[in-house]
């Protein structure tokens, strides 16, 4: 397990959590190198199917992040990816898959350090729980 | 009209906007988008001006950076936007409609083309200077980027600090530092000038009873505000200079060198934002350290803006102590850096200490302002800024130089927003002739036809230098890349953004007959507009692009993992290219703009908007309840800041029913609304007749009106009368010889629960009432009951005059109103007077109530129509407080005047003006442009559900004829919320389909090999 690099997608707004990520970077703040980010234009956007599928396809965990709560640049579209989010962590636990693999994080684009700091927080979190079961039910 | 034709024939259609913050910014984009060709100048190194040294903005504590990024890379990208930083104007020759600005440019040492603001220079920089930027609280290079987020991401020297070593020369490989650059003179032909070049903060070391510049733990409000900012020098914490400790104990003490005439250093005027400022920077240092305390000395707590109360009140709540009291010395504890503050409260003198004291330093003109005044050949008023009127917020006593913003005076950001449109509107009416002369229309060689070909992808890897290629192994990654599917090829760039590296890719796109582009560099927050031009150029669809983001989010924040970055990288690309390949060409498809507007509410602020887009030579139909026009400026009398209310009533009238463009309905009522931005079409009910109307654009100025009042013996005696009402007395002038006593009651059922606002122009016109009853009957006594005197900016004058002519303020608190009873000579006030600690008792002969302003009746019905959204106090909600002021959710409608929130009339009428402008950005096309990334709905999938209609935060779905949703191109933003919760997934997000995220994903796991390399 001492080994184990998990492999975590992180939907990321492009008004925020993309922005902090490139603050974080312009502050060349170190930060957990396992992440990997896919832009979207709000993180109102993100739906069931896409974030069940990057399970499916073997991510330990998955966040979306989004604007701060009132921030969000159209208007509540972070609200709705909240909701969407819980509804989520439901659907994984009745599969058995742990719902905390899966959060909302809410960042403004100038948060470069919170960026990171989730980053590795997130990752942490992931390491502690391991592989996903979905990843060790394929090998088996 | 009239007095410009002359102009007309000959204007040039090009406009120089002195100044790159907010306003400029603001006024360079409306006229952009409308047709017009902009210089922008600035003496900054960086689009962003004040707003982007806040960490967040009242009274939402939004990211002011997050705000701001977008409006600064928008301006950047604009092709009609020409920026020239470190450039100031020198001289103005000619006449309005045909100047010629003569700008002196001074050399950055870096070559913009060159840079790619990788920051190598500066770290190689031996030379450490304070940062103004930071406040002095911390240090820079003598080559530098004036803050992260800079735009142009471009560094530059400070030829002052620099001492010549030549070590950047030696790291820049992208040979962008030129030590020789020279400053050059460029001569520009405009036809008109907007000055916009901001305002200082006063220097309150100044003042030496605070303290400031020797006690190491006194710092100004921007030091403060640059501590909360995670950019800023101390990473958003708040620490003591003397010792680097959070402190426990913080003091603001307010007004420092505003409201303050009789100190040489200090200022008559009050500098308006600092109440709120402070307030917000307490809630948001508390936020960052809870267990500080934090108390705020004031004089008044200026909250007259929108929701600033609440804000307040919130903040109070929140734990934030308020002490209304004069400061009378800060004393520094030299053993512990600590801080003594001596105040006086009721005649009392007490004494409190603080770990830190932050000044709330008051707003001063530009240092510029002396120099750019002589240049364009404009007055300045008495407190050196420009000199404009009060109903005429943005013209300058020089016809064809409008100003905007801080440099007319102390004003928050959507004040400052607002004035942007407006001197924009100001320069399209003068210039409206020449629209579109000027504007530069890029042509791209036709578009080739790729779809249903197989995806030929080439990928482009940038080293940027050694920012990536120094962490990152590039050459693995370009042969991982070459060896994924459908990639034909994969080449190494130093500088992917290089000129000739642009056209290297044109030229593989051609050999190679590529149809799919992924460039793997930084972050499509910059770069994407620049590569999408390019594939335009070679002839692909813009939207075959992809960016991978190997620098900002890859080599510069693994530095110390190069191997797992370098498999970072190639993740990034194999999901890049995976997404590339299911991209599809999107079009952006023309559709037709209805060129007139309709204007709904002929008050002050409808007039102002109609008058200026019919000067710009678009029809309006102007529609009005009332059978009159002009609105509330119907019952004011009074001249404000020398100018007459009545004058201003009869000219604006006259004008509208005589303008060839304006269609007048009175006695009308818009009852139905239909279409999209660009054509709409309404019905009007007016008298008995039925009228429909076609336009593409709504404008709503429906007012307000005064709140009838319930206590207060109103109704009952009628010797207690209304603001308006007095201002009709007053304006008749009869009897007031007769008085011996006015008593003026402020907040009159305002500022309490129910009405938790401020109507912001009551003081201002209490106090102008005060005056005017002095003047005409001298011996009467005149009291002033009040809660917080909000008198703000200019109008503070006033507040000064009427104290000196012997007007009594008292103020009174919520808790103990005053009490009225009716006497048979006079009305009898009873009020509690906290200066010298004694109930008193008036005897009125009149007494004045300042009653609240609230929305016209009818407004929500109206708001419902247009699909405005309302507030708690029934006022229209804008898209944004602060940048948006004038839009609302709904595309191609605008708001503007008291029904937006309480102003004055120079500020409805900027308002106005300004929702002109934000409307000319629509009128001004024949067409518009609908499409690409928008939501769209497979027909055969809907059931009709609703989902979608109840997500949007825009109101843009609606259920067709067909029984189907059915989603407008051009209405709709792009944020996907809709496709995210159709629960039957009948709506796709273009370029952000399901099946392209879900590609992204699944090329991040069948690329296994590089993850464990």
């Amino acid at each position: 397990m001492g080994d184990f690099k998990p492999q975590i997608i992180a939907f990321c707004c492009y008004y925020c959590a993309y922005a902090a990520a490139d603050v974080a970077g312009s502050l060349r703040l170190q930060y957990a190198p396992e992440v990997r980010v896919i832009e979207i234009p709000c993180s109102g956007r993100v739906d069931p199917v896409v974030i069940l599928k990057a399970f499916e396809e073997g991510a330990d965990g998955v966040y979306v992040a989004g604007c701060l709560e009132g921030d969000c640049h159209f208007l509540k579209g972070n609200i709705r990816a909240r909701k969407r989010v819980e509804y989520i962590q439901k659907i994984l636990s009745e599969l058995g898959i742990e719902p905390e693999r899966l959060a909302m994080y809410n960042l403004s684009g100038a948060q470069g350090d919170r960026f990171a700091e989730i980053a590795d927080e997130f990752t942490a979190r992931i390491k502690k729980l391991g592989p996903s079961p979905v990843k060790v039910g394929d090998s088996l | 009209m009239s007095e410009h034709a002359g102009v007309k024939t000959k204007a040039v259609g090009a406009v120089l906007v002195v100044g790159g913050g907010i306003a400029g910014m603001q006024a360079a984009s409306d006229l952009a988008e409308s047709g017009f060709l902009v210089y922008m100048i600035t003496f900054d190194d960086s689009l962003g001006g004040r707003m982007a040294k806040l960490d967040k903005t009242f009274p939402t504590n939004e990211c002011s950076m997050c705000l701001l990024g977008p409006k600064m890379t928008g301006s950047l990208n604009q092709v009609n936007i020409k920026l020239l930083t470190r450039a100031k104007l020198s001289n103005l020759l000619g006449q309005p409609g045909r100047f010629t600005a003569v700008v002196e440019r001074y050399p950055r040492y870096v070559d913009e083309s060159r840079c790619t603001g990788c920051g190598q220079c500066a770290e190689v920089c031996p030379v450490k200077v304070a940062d103004e930027f930071n406040g002095g609280l911390s240090q820079r290079r003598a080559i530098y980027k004036q803050f992260p987020q800079a735009v142009p991401n471009k560094f530059a020297i400070d030829k002052e600090n620099c001492i010549g070593c030549m070590k950047c020369v030696k790291v820049c490989t992208a040979k962008a530092i030129d030590h020789r650059q020279q400053p050059e003179i460029l001569e520009l032909s405009v036809g008109a000038v907007i000055l916009a070049p901001g305002f200082d903060s006063f220097d309150a070391s100044l003042l030496g009873e605070y303290g400031m510049g020797y006690y190491p733990n006194v710092v100004s409000n921007i030091q403060f505000e640059r501590m909360l900012s995670s950019t800023g020098p101390t990473g958003g914490r708040i620490y003591r200079p003397s010792d680097r400790k959070i402190p426990r104990r913080v003091a603001f003490i307010q007004c420092v060198g505003s409201r303050d005439y009789r100190n040489k250093y200090g200022a008559e005027y009050c500098s308006a934002v600092c109440c709120m400022a402070s307030v917000k920077e307490a809630v948001i240092a508390k936020e960052h350290h809870p267990e500080m305390e934090v108390t705020i000395f004031y004089l008044d707590m200026r909250a007259h803006g929108k929701n600033f109360d609440r804000y307040v009140n919130r903040a109070l709540a929140q734990g934030i102590k308020l002490q209304r009291c004069l400061i009378s010395s800060v004393k520094e504890d030299p053993a512990t850096g600590n801080l003594n503050v001596s105040y006086c409260e009721q005649g009392e003198v007490y004494t409190a200490d603080f770990d830190m004291v932050v000044l709330g330093a008051g707003v001063r003109p530009p240092g510029s302002a002396g120099q750019l005044a002589r240049s364009a050949g404009i007055e300045l008023n008495r407190y050196g800024f420009a000199r404009t009127g009060e109903f005429n917020p943005v013209e300058t006593t020089r016809p064809g130089v409008f100003a905007a913003g801080g440099f007319i005076g102390p004003r928050d950001i959507p004040e400052t927003v607002v004035n942007g449109s407006a001197a924009a509107a100001a320069a399209a009416e003068l210039l409206s002739a020449a629209r579109g002369s000027m504007e530069q229309v890029v042509r791209y060689p036709r578009e080739k036809d790729l779809q249903n070909r197989q995806p030929r992808v080439g990928v482009f890897v940038c080293c940027c230098g050694s920012n990536i290629a120094g962490v990152v192994d590039v050459p693995a990654v370009v042969k991982y890349a070459s060896s994924l599917p459908a990639v034909v090829n994969a080449w190494q760039f130093t500088y992917s953004c290089a000129q000739e590296s642009l056209q290297r890719v044109k030229e593989i796109i051609e050999q190679y007959q590529l149809n799919r582009v992924v460039v793997a560099a930084c972050s499509v927050r910059t770069h994407l507009p620049l590569f999408r031009e390019t594939l335009k150029q070679a002839g692909l669809n813009q939207y075959y692009l992809e960016m991978a983001n190997i620098r900002d989010q890859c080599s510069w924040v693994h530095r110390d993992y190069p191997r797992r970055a370098t498999a970072k990288a190639k993740d990034l690309v194999a999901m890049a290219v995976g997404k590339v390949c299911r991209n599809q060409p999107l079009h952006l498809e023309p559709v037709p703009v209805e060129q007139k507007a309709l204007v709904v509410g002929a008050g002050i602020a409808g007039m102002t908007a109609s008058l200026s887009l019919a000067d710009q030579g678009y029809g309006v139909y102007l529609v009005e309840r009332r059978p009159y026009l002009g609105g509330l400026l119907n019952r004011l009398y009074l001249p404000q800041r020398g100018e007459n209310p009545r004058d201003l009533l009869r000219q604006k009238i006259e004008a509208v029913i005589n303008h060839p463009n304006i269609t007048v309905y009175k006695e009308a009522e818009l009852t139905h609304l239909s279409g999209r931005i660009g054509s709409f079409h309404s019905t009007l009910q007016v008298g008995e007749k039925t009228v429909h109307l076609h336009h593409g654009v709504v404008i709503t100025a429906t007012g307000n009106c005064e709140a009838p009042v319930r206590g207060y013996l109103y109704g009952k005696d009628n010797r207690v009368i209304t603001r308006l009402e007095m201002e009709k007395y007053l304006g008749e002038n009869k009897n007031i010889d007769r008085l011996n006593t006015v008593v003026f009651i402020q907040c009159v059922e305002s500022r309490q629960q129910g009405r938790e606002y401020c109507s912001r122009t009551c003081c201002v016109q209490t106090v102008r009432q005060a005056l005017a009853l002095k003047e005409l009957n001298p011996g009467v006594n005149v009291y002033v009951l009040y809660r917080d005197v909000r008198t703000y900016g200019f109008m503070e004058r006033d507040y000064r005059l009427a104290r000196e002519k012997g007007v009594i303020f008292i103020n009174y608190d919520l808790d103990k109103p005053p009490v009225l009873r009716s006497g048979s000579e006079a009305v009898d006030v009873d009020v509690y007077d906290p200066a010298c600690r004694e109930e008193l008792q008036l005897a009125a002969e009149l007494v004045v109530l300042a009653t609240a302003a609230v929305p016209s009746e009818g407004v929500e019905k109206l708001a419902g129509l247009l699909k405005i959204p309302v507030n708690e106090d029934g006022f229209l909600v804008e898209t944004h407080a602060k940048l948006a002021p004038l839009d609302v959710p709904a595309p191609g409608v605008f708001i503007c005047g008291a029904a937006h929130s309480p102003q004055s009339i120079g500020e409805a009428m900027a308002q106005g003006r300004g929702a002109a402008a934000r409307a000319a950005t629509i009128l001004s096309k024949a067409h518009l442009l609908a499409g690409g990334a928008v939501a769209r709905v497979l027909p055969e999938k809907c059931a009709a559900c609703l989902t979608c209609v109840r997500v949007c935060p825009y109101g843009v779905p609606r259920i067709g004829t067909d029984n189907v949703a059915e989603i407008s191109a051009v209405q709709c933003q792009g944020c996907g919320t809709c496709a995210g919760a159709c629960p039957n997934r009948a709506i796709t997000l273009e370029h952000y389909r399901s099946e392209q995220l879900t590609e992204k994903v699944r090329a991040l796991f069948n690329g296994e090999v590089a993850s464990s390399g």
